[in-house]
């Protein structure tokens, strides 16, 4: 009977020691408002810490029950040990194998995972790796909500642009792709919404060797592929808060010889998800990766509860889990004296070279917006197939109290099948109007 | 037959409202989904546009119309239907189609002053066909796969590099009839019948992104032309009434009057866009004779001719880096264009009591460019201010001293005269305001002959709703180019509603 007992005893210590173990795994949040701020001194920039101390934004604060250091595409993680010492950065800040001194012809996953904070070229070298983070999930096609909101007016309107991206570097795939004009990658927006503003169309060829990009612009009132400057990069985005060179996983979408770079330290901030779970993505048949939102009742917008419990203004994501992660704190000086922004300081991830912040100001040094990101770290059933996703990101402009976000949850896929002739000048063409 | 016409005139107003309100009961501006993935979508405007004339009607301006009056009430409504039938992977190539309806109603010949409803009254047929239009707009099929591209259907195709002016954009014809040079360039063009393909080549020797493209509109069965305004209309161009038969002759329907063309466009050096092309169209002007004709009453009459012309013209377009800005630049050669030598033409107005002939002749026309966006923060502090600069010349190697141009001089009583070498600068400026929401313009297009049009616009939109108004001024003598429609300087209003 003794003996009974003490299996009996022993069985519920281990079901005890087990429950504690997982429910010490699991994701726990917690709310952060204006009563309780203080718990995210030095966690986020400091204009953004202040929406959270004035109400206007209430922080669900918590953990992931994954580490997203390790939800990468597998070249990804791979890159991370093959890369080490492989690479520098010439005089252009383009690309160069060590060994060699010449542009190498095919970058897997991303270059530089060994960055030291007493490397001059360092700070490049990390948004480097954020393009190819970007590169390294794949030819993208994602149907973008780009919404309007300011405080007073709350949500105002939206535009609907197909975004597409094909990269020839980092995304393992594309090794065997014929790159002859030396492409880092290629991409395309074209507003399929409003009426009238649909056709509208701009397309990017990023080179890897450092020369400025090349940019045709599409105007269906004209029904013609024209060539862009590349100064208007950092025009306001359909007369959004945005600009062109905001939209990419570091905060920065332009050459990168347009800026000096400069580490500002190292720290630890909070970073936006759009779940505390990795979120599933399954392959369709035309072998996309397919992110699965639907069900899932995310992302919850503030403006859709009307300034309920939890909401504040209009464009915050209630129902994202922010997450402390250590960072690299980089600042960005624009080269070119009529770039529309000074100043600009990124917040990018140590280990996984994604953005969570960026923080502008204008020409004269003072603030002006504040840019973040909800990322979705997507994975398949069978725990095979990774890829990192920048499902939503906020742009708010404090000056204009208005903001502008990119929601991508709707139709994200990744691992499209486009090919290089989509993003030839003919091929422009063929997707406008 | 008033009550008849009125009858018309409330069903197309009830058609128009029943559309509006169905678009306001959905309550907002974007494409309406029919399905989940989004690859089936209704899409389009409905638009209602009223113009004040600004000038009061001189020399041959028919009817006399006060400063005040309104010479246009159009209501159009475009609807589109696109569709994803399938979408490109490595083993299958992507279609859709594209279906656009267009139904036009204007009101000025109804409801508008009485100069323009006695217009109407004098030429009933005419002016009833003439104001409205129910039209399959657009219909084309796209096809994608690996380097290729065809469009099948009823479309606008575009070459060129040129705003405001067309230079090698003369594919389609262009609709001058209802808005004439005050609506948007792209607003006037006639969809044709057409077929197009691309061929990607890639990377061919220097060039990248190597590229054919051609087209063709089939000639043998049936030529669109550009229309002529009815007399006595808004828009028509300044011309006494004619006394004769006036016929109208359209190219005949035959393979080798087909509308077709062939363009190479590539890269050079990572930075030169450039293209050459070639290819045949029909004259937007029909060419003018006066023909003897002994079956006819009068034994005289104009004919007007739509005549074939062939076009080889070249583009390029790059980026320069020490200014900034995007240079443009376009050439063509016109071969054998036709031409107006009054003696030639109309040689019975000379005593010479024979049938006219069409002369022609080659010219060359070429156009520089300058794209520059630029931050002026005094002015706007969060969106570029965009200049658009060009300067336009056409020139006559073989010139006849004769030369003119097609139109009346009201003070001389001759023909408005055409120089060897005519040129044109032309400027559009524009930003956007509150979130993209406010767009002023201003467009100029000056001749240094001594006449410049101006349209500043500013448009508003408060989605769905867009509202534009535009005043279009002209100054300088009347005798030179944009001079010539001097009397006709309007304003106008519009408000579109977007689905």
């Amino acid at each position: 009977m003794k003996r009974y007992r003490i299996i009996e005893m022993s069985c519920l210590a281990i079901v005890m020691v087990l429950f504690l173990a997982t429910n010490g795994l699991a994701a726990k949040t917690e709310y952060i408002d204006k009563a309780n701020w203080e718990t995210l001194k030095d966690l986020m920039p400091e204009n953004s810490l202040k929406w959270v101390k004035s109400g206007d934004m209430v922080v669900r604060y918590g953990t992931l029950d994954y580490d997203p250091a390790k939800v990468m595409p597998e070249w990804v993680l791979e890159s991370k040990q093959e890369n080490i010492g492989k690479y520098k950065l010439d005089k252009n800040k383009a690309i160069i194998e060590v060994a060699t001194g010449k542009i190498p012809k095919f970058i897997k996953g991303i270059p530089f995972p060994d960055v030291k904070l007493t490397d001059p070229d360092g700070p490049a070298k990390v948004m480097w790796n954020t393009l190819y983070m970007r590169d390294a999930g794949g030819s993208l096609h994602n149907e973008l909500e780009v919404k309007f909101m300011g405080r007073k007016t709350g949500y105002e309107r939206s535009i609907w642009v197909d975004w597409y991206s094909k990269p020839y570097d980092a995304f393992e795939p594309a090794r065997s792709e014929a790159n002859p004009d030396d492409l880092e990658f290629a991409s395309q927006i074209v507003v399929r919404s409003p009426f009238d503003m649909a056709g509208t169309a701009m397309m990017t060829w990023r080179y890897r060797n450092g020369k400025e990009d090349m940019l045709y612009g599409y105007v269906p009132a004209i029904r013609r592929v024209r060539r862009m400057t590349p100064a208007a990069r950092s025009d306001a985005l359909f007369g959004s808060d945005y600009s062109q060179d905001d939209a990419s996983y570091g905060g920065y979408d332009g050459a990168i010889n347009y800026f000096t770079w400069k580490f500002m330290g190292e720290s630890e901030v909070i970073g936006a998800f759009v779940d505390t779970k990795t979120n599933l993505i399954t392959q369709n048949k035309l072998g996309q990766w397919v992110l699965q939102m639907k069900g899932k009742d995310l992302p919850q917008w503030s403006y859709e509860k009307k300034r309920e419990k939890n909401s504040a203004a209009p464009w915050f994501v209630d129902s994202a889990v922010w997450v402390k992660r250590p960072v690299w704190v980089i600042e960005g000086k624009p080269k070119d004296p009529y770039y529309n922004y000074g100043r600009q300081i990124m917040y990018i991830d140590k280990e996984t070279n994604l953005g969570y912040w960026k923080v502008i100001y204008d020409r004269t040094g003072n603030y002006w917006k504040t840019l973040w990101y909800h990322w979705a770290n997507g994975q398949d059933a069978g725990k095979a197939m990774n890829l990192n996703a920048m499902l939503i990101t906020t742009i708010v402009d404090e000056r204009a109290n208005h903001a502008t976000c990119q929601e991508g949850s709707k139709n994200y896929r990744a691992n499209s099948p486009l090919n290089s002739n989509q993003f030839s000048l003919g091929g422009f063409t063929a997707v406008c109007k | 037959m008033m009550k008849e016409e009125h009858m018309k005139a409330f069903g197309h107003c009830f058609m128009g409202t029943t559309l509006l309100l169905l678009v306001l009961m959905y309550g907002n501006a974007f494409a309406i989904s029919l399905d989940d993935e989004g690859t089936l979508e209704i899409t389009g405007k409905i638009q209602s546009r009223i113009s004040l004339r600004m000038s009061d009607s001189e020399g041959y301006t028919s009817p006399d119309t006060p400063v005040g009056h309104m010479v246009q009430q159009r209501n159009l409504a475009q609807i589109e239907l696109n569709q994803l039938l399938l979408r490109q992977s490595q083993d299958t190539p992507e279609v859709k189609y594209h279906i656009k309806g267009r139904f036009l109603y204007e009101g000025v010949y109804d409801y508008g002053p009485d100069e323009y409803q006695e217009t109407r009254e004098n030429n009933p047929d005419v002016i009833d066909e003439f104001k409205k239009d129910e039209d399959l707009w657009e219909c084309y099929l796209d096809y994608s796969k690996g380097p290729w591209f065809f469009r099948v259907g009823k479309q606008n195709l575009s070459w060129g590099e040129t705003d405001v002016y067309q230079l090698m954009d003369r594919i389609n014809p262009i609709d001058n009839t209802f808005g004439g040079a005050f609506e948007d360039l792209d607003d006037r063009r006639i969809p044709l019948w057409m077929m197009r393909g691309t061929y990607n080549f890639g990377n061919v020797g220097p060039v990248s992104s190597f590229t054919a493209e051609g087209f063709i509109n089939p000639g043998w069965s049936g030529q669109e032309v550009a229309p002529l305004s009815p007399y006595g209309t808004p828009y028509a161009y300044p011309s006494s009434a004619s006394s004769v038969l006036v016929r109208v002759h359209e190219p005949e329907e035959t393979f080798q009057n087909s509308r077709m063309g062939i363009r190479l466009q590539g890269v050079l050096a990572d930075n030169f866009n450039v293209s050459i092309a070639h290819y045949q169209t029909i004259c937007d002007t029909p060419s003018a004779i006066l023909t003897f004709d002994p079956t006819l009453t009068g034994y005289v009459a104009q004919d007007l001719t739509y005549e074939t012309e062939q076009v080889t013209g070249a583009t390029a377009s790059f980026y320069e880096s020490h200014i900034d800005a995007i240079v443009r630049a376009e050439a063509a050669w016109f071969w054998d264009e036709p031409v107006f030598i009054p003696e030639v033409n109309l040689p019975a107005l000379f005593g010479v009591y024979e049938t006219g002939k069409i002369p022609t002749t080659n010219m060359l026309r070429y156009m520089v460019g300058l794209d520059k966006s630029l931050w002026m923060r005094f002015i706007n502090d969060t969106s570029m201010i965009n200049c658009y600069f060009q300067y336009f010349a056409e020139y006559y190697p073989d010139y006849d001293d004769r030369q003119c141009l097609a139109v009346e001089d009201y003070s001389t009583g001759g023909f408005i005269e055409q120089k060897r070498y005519e040129q044109k600068v032309t400027l559009i400026t524009s930003t956007t305001y509150m979130s993209g929401t406010l767009t002023p313009q201003i467009v100029f297009a000056y001749d240094p002959r001594g006449a410049m049009m101006y349209i500043p616009s500013i448009e508003k939109s408060f989605h769905p709703w867009i509202f534009k108004i535009a005043y279009y001024g002209i100054v300088g003598d009347e005798d030179v180019s944009v001079g010539i429609l001097k009397d006709r300087q309007q304003l106008s209003m519009q408000a579109t509603v977007v689905f």
